[in-house]
């Protein structure tokens, strides 16, 4: 466990203090504030458009931020190296790798958590108490910012930096979409083609259910129950492809 | 086994394969070595002969495609065996934005340090290392020089039995090579078992009780640096006269194997068997002047390149 906690601490110190990333939340802060403009547009709406834009942004930085992390986290240590004082000790390879992902984990946890601070501020400022809608639909966002990560780690534990940034970036996106795809395939008429269609759709990551903005900004309520299970469904994603990734690196040369 | 084997190398092989169509680069082909405890054994050959490949199978950090490597007498493939080994990569590099005492803190809990002895240890190390001035700085901020210290430190921090090291004295200065050099011949001293690579053979010479010469994926010597000395050459005397006009003295050219003009003087190296003292005398009755009489030692790079051209 103590290597696991030391490779999970050390990542954090590192991308807590890098530069690029600091400046990246620098700029999410920026935009989020920017809906006070878009608000000025909206008349009676303004409270809506915060919500709307602000939960935007949280969802869009935290993904950036979860695959640049991700995907350069394993990367950055292949190619410089670093990983071989590390790897060289007694200790398993997927003790690595899980100490990897839980570091990025709580990097993210703290900067998403900052820009939602953000969010949750200026609101109050304007005069709007956040409600809990808001509090869910931050919360399923954060467990989405996390899949995603995994979904990076996992890609950079077999593919090329760039190969695995836009393999990451684009399950995320066929994620969001899921249910189109599922119709598609549903009009596929032949047996064998519908099979195998909708076996690969199933494998891929559901993220429809991970976006409640629309809720919380129209105040549409979702049961905890249904947010208990979607953050469950994206803990049972995440150990998955962590498990794979710890098979792969695992048996993998390091040049 | 009458005595301890540090490491055991039977039959290695590795290829490497570049780009899309996986272009074969073969970089061992068939490696045996056995490296004996307490012993400081140099791993020499020229850039590319595969020593970085062969200490990288070792560590574990690639998989050989034929043959086993042991370390202390476990296979290297098992995180296990490489629990009393010390590994420095060649032209380390580590994190950005971490200090050098939280990276050797960090390596200490992964080689199994309690804290108290991190404590008292890691200030210990970056004074050894020469790093405490730049205790404070983040490790992006340093030179090439204070990367290998850190490497260095790192490699020592867990105390282990054996230290595998590729290009020890690589990115340092002349004094930082001394001072490599003295702490491999220290460590040799403590009875631990070193085996490092080098390029730079003379330097090599210099620390090691047995040595390997790798060139091509393949062994091409191997043995204590007595035997490699010995066996290749035996001394042979040079006999430095000022001038050039010795060579128009067929007589005492005769008595060289060798004439060499060097700097304005002739140089006449004798064969191995001969004697200096006809030359001095003819070179007395001839009327020419000595600078000096001098017994040549072989070196590991004489004996290294006469073997590469053995093997053609
Ligand atoms: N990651 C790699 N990909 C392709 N070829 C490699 C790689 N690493 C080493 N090689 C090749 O293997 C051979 C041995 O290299 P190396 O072990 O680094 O030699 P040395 O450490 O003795 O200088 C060289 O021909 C080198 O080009
Ligand atoms: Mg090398």
């Amino acid at each position: 466990m103590r290597p696991i906690l030391s490779i999970a601490a050390t990542t954090f110190r590192e991308s807590i203090r890098n530069r690029t990333v600091l400046a990246i939340l620098v700029l999410a802060a920026g935009f989020i504030a920017s809906s006070l403009l878009l608000a000025e547009l909206a008349l009676d709406q303004r409270v809506r458009v915060l919500k709307d834009w602000g939960l935007f942004c949280v969802a869009a930085f935290g993904v950036g931020l979860a695959i640049l992390m991700g995907v350069n986290q394993v990367h950055k240590e292949v190619r410089r190296k670093t990983l071989y004082a590390v790897l060289s000790r007694p200790i398993p390879r997927w003790k690595y790798v899980l100490g990897k992902y839980a570091g990025t984990a709580l990097t993210l946890l703290v900067e998403v958590g900052a820009l939602a601070a953000g969010l949750v501020l200026l609101l109050l400022l304007e005069g709007a108490a956040p409600d809990i809608l808001l509090l869910k639909a931050l919360l399923l966002s954060l467990a989405e910012i996390l899949l995603v990560a995994a979904l990076a780690v996992f890609f950079a534990s077999f593919s090329s930096p760039y190969l695995s940034g836009f393999f990451t970036l684009g399950t995320f996106l066929v994620g969001r979409s899921v249910t189109v795809l599922v119709d598609l395939v549903e009009r596929i008429d032949q047996a064998s083609v519908h099979a195998v269609l909708k076996g690969l759709v199933l494998a891929l990551p559901d993220l429809v259910d991970f976006n409640l903005s629309t809720q919380a900004v129209h105040g549409i309520d979702t049961p905890w129950a249904t947010v208990g299970i979607t953050a469950l469904y994206g803990l049972a994603y995440a150990t998955g492809l962590l498990f794979c990734s710890m098979w792969i690196f695992s048996r993998r040369n390091l040049t | 086994m009458s005595e301890a084997i540090a490491i055991r190398i039977r039959d290695l092989h590795k290829t490497f394969h570049l780009g899309l169509r996986r272009k074969k680069v073969p970089a061992l082909l068939g490696l045996d070595l056995d490296v004996r405890a307490g012993q400081v054994f140099g791993f020499l050959g020229p850039n590319g002969a595969g020593k970085t490949t062969a200490i990288k199978i070792l560590i574990g950090l690639l998989r050989a495609d034929r043959g086993e490597t042991f370390l202390l007498g476990r296979p290297s493939a098992h995180c296990r065996a490489r629990a009393r080994v010390a590994y420095l990569p060649e032209l380390p590099d580590f994190y950005d934005y971490l200090r050098p005492g939280e990276f050797l803190a960090h390596c200490g809990r992964l080689s199994g340090l309690d804290r108290d002895t991190l404590r008292a240890r890691v200030p210990a190390l970056l004074e050894r290392v020469g790093l405490n001035p730049a205790e404070r700085r983040p490790m992006r901020k340093f030179s090439r020089g204070m990367l290998q210290r850190v490497g260095i430190a790192q490699a020592l921090l867990a105390d282990p039995e054996l230290y595998i090291l590729d290009e020890p004295m690589g990115g340092l200065d002349p004094i930082g090579r001394r001072w490599i050099k003295d702490l491999l011949h220290e460590l040799g001293e403590r009875g631990k078992t070193v085996f490092f690579s080098s390029h730079v053979l003379a330097e090599a010479e210099a620390v090691c009780d047995e040595a390997a010469f790798l060139f091509r994926g393949r062994l091409i010597a191997q043995g204590s640096l007595h035997e490699l000395l010995g066996h290749e050459q035996q001394q042979a005397w040079e006999v430095l006269v000022e001038g050039e006009a010795v060579r128009e003295h067929e007589a005492i050219c005769k008595l060289a194997a060798e004439v060499q003009v060097a700097g304005g003087d002739t140089l006449l190296v004798l064969d191995a068997e001969a004697r200096p003292e006809p030359v001095v005398t003819a070179l007395a009755q001839a009327g020419l002047r000595l600078r000096s009489v001098s017994l040549r030692h072989a070196s590991l790079e004489d004996v290294f390149i006469r073997r590469v051209e053995r093997e053609g």
